[in-house]
């Protein structure tokens, strides 16, 4: 092996010496929200599971662009933590008619196959601290669709909160369909947001 | 490459005869954008949104409102746009809203948004449908009444997915 010594009088010419291993650079500061990995729709199953979530964040964020191949104008999502579904949910829903509550695990409803295939539901589901040991785990949801009322009141956007009874951490969560699968237009991505 | 969640621009209103911004050559390397906006206007009525400087009639919305006495739904067909973002009144900035605007660079589906809006006096949660597969280039925001009041400001940020 051939060992090279460099010297002021060798073929090197105008280095410069830096203090820092930056050389220069400007450091790199990771940003706060970032995407921790995206799901596409198999059209063959009801869920779409995120696995082995990294603790490294301060709370999560769900975007679903999404519909059901069910035979129906629409159905409901739910979220799992841990392969477990939530104890407990409420919901305040507005149908372009009417506005309701109640109490389910039911963040939002998206289209099924009866509605014109270019239609999608959207939402955002926001879980805080899901990486605590000492804490129960609590989410919230605004989310739904719209189709120009051909559909009336089967068309409805949803705000909710959804509570599970169980202080582990967070590894893994699911979004599972009421009806059908979730088809290949379907995108989920999951977002991971650091505090200070 | 960009950031996942990144600033793209933003507008402020420096003058009193101001009454319309516009986001335009929106980078298509994004998943998701989002408008964030503090406003007001000098006369009361309605902010419109539209997409690609299309006025015809695509836009629709169901949405939810809460005035403090009571909860509403309400829904808009066949528009021209979206009437969102509720004006203030009294020639002041006082309404602060939130609108998410999903995958707007596919061309196989229609462009789904929904916003939330925050004024003193009432809370409204909106879905809407723009009719149309075009990629989302530009994104207009126009002051129906008259003017926007100075020192209203509007940001839109670029949320990019794995």
């Amino acid at each position: 092996m051939a060992i090279t010594k460099i010297r002021t009088t060798s073929s090197f010419t105008n280095l410069t010496k830096y203090d820092s291993f930056l050389a220069g650079n400007t450091a790199y500061n990771p940003p706060a929200f970032e995407s921790i990995a995206t799901a596409t729709g198999t059209g063959a199953s009801t869920t779409i599971t995120f696995s082995s979530i990294p603790s490294t964040y301060t709370s999560l964020q769900i975007r679903i662009s999404g519909r059901s191949d069910a035979a129906v104008d629409t159905t409901y999502i739910q979220v799992q933590y841990n392969a477990t579904a939530m104890t407990k949910g409420h919901y305040l829903r507005g149908n372009g008619s009417s506005a309701s509550a109640g109490t389910a695990n039911v963040p939002f409803y998206i289209p099924g196959s009866n509605v014109t295939s270019t239609i999608m539901g959207v939402g955002i589901i926001d879980i805080h601290d899901y990486a605590s040991t000492t804490r129960n785990k609590t989410g919230r949801s605004l989310g739904g669709w719209n189709g120009n009322n051909a559909y009336t009141t089967n068309e409805r956007l949803q705000s909710g909160s959804f509570f599970l009874n169980n202080t582990s951490a967070i590894t893994s969560l699911s979004v599972v369909l009421g009806n059908g699968n979730w088809t290949t237009s379907t995108q989920v991505a999951l977002y991971g947001i650091k505090g200070a | 490459m960009p950031e996942t969640y990144e600033p793209i621009a933003t507008t402020q209103v420096s003058l009193s005869t101001i009454s319309q911004v516009t986001f335009g050559s929106i980078p298509q390397t994004y998943t998701d954008l989002r408008i964030i906006g503090v406003s007001g206007q000098q006369t009361a009525g309605s902010i419109s949104v539209r997409l690609n400087s299309n006025a015809t009639s695509l836009y629709s919305n169901t949405r939810l409102e809460g005035d403090g006495t009571s909860a509403t739904s309400a829904q808009s067909s066949g528009q021209g746009q979206w009437r969102i973002f509720l004006n203030s009144t009294g020639n002041t900035i006082s309404v602060f809203s939130d609108i998410n605007i999903f995958d707007y660079t596919n061309t196989s589906t229609f462009t789904t948004a929904f916003y939330n809006e925050y004024k003193n006096s009432k809370l409204v949660a909106s879905v809407c449908l723009f009719r149309n597969t075009s990629a989302i280039t530009n994104v207009t925001l126009d002051a129906e009444s008259d003017y926007f009041v100075p020192g209203s400001r509007f940001t839109l940020y670029g949320i990019k997915a794995a």
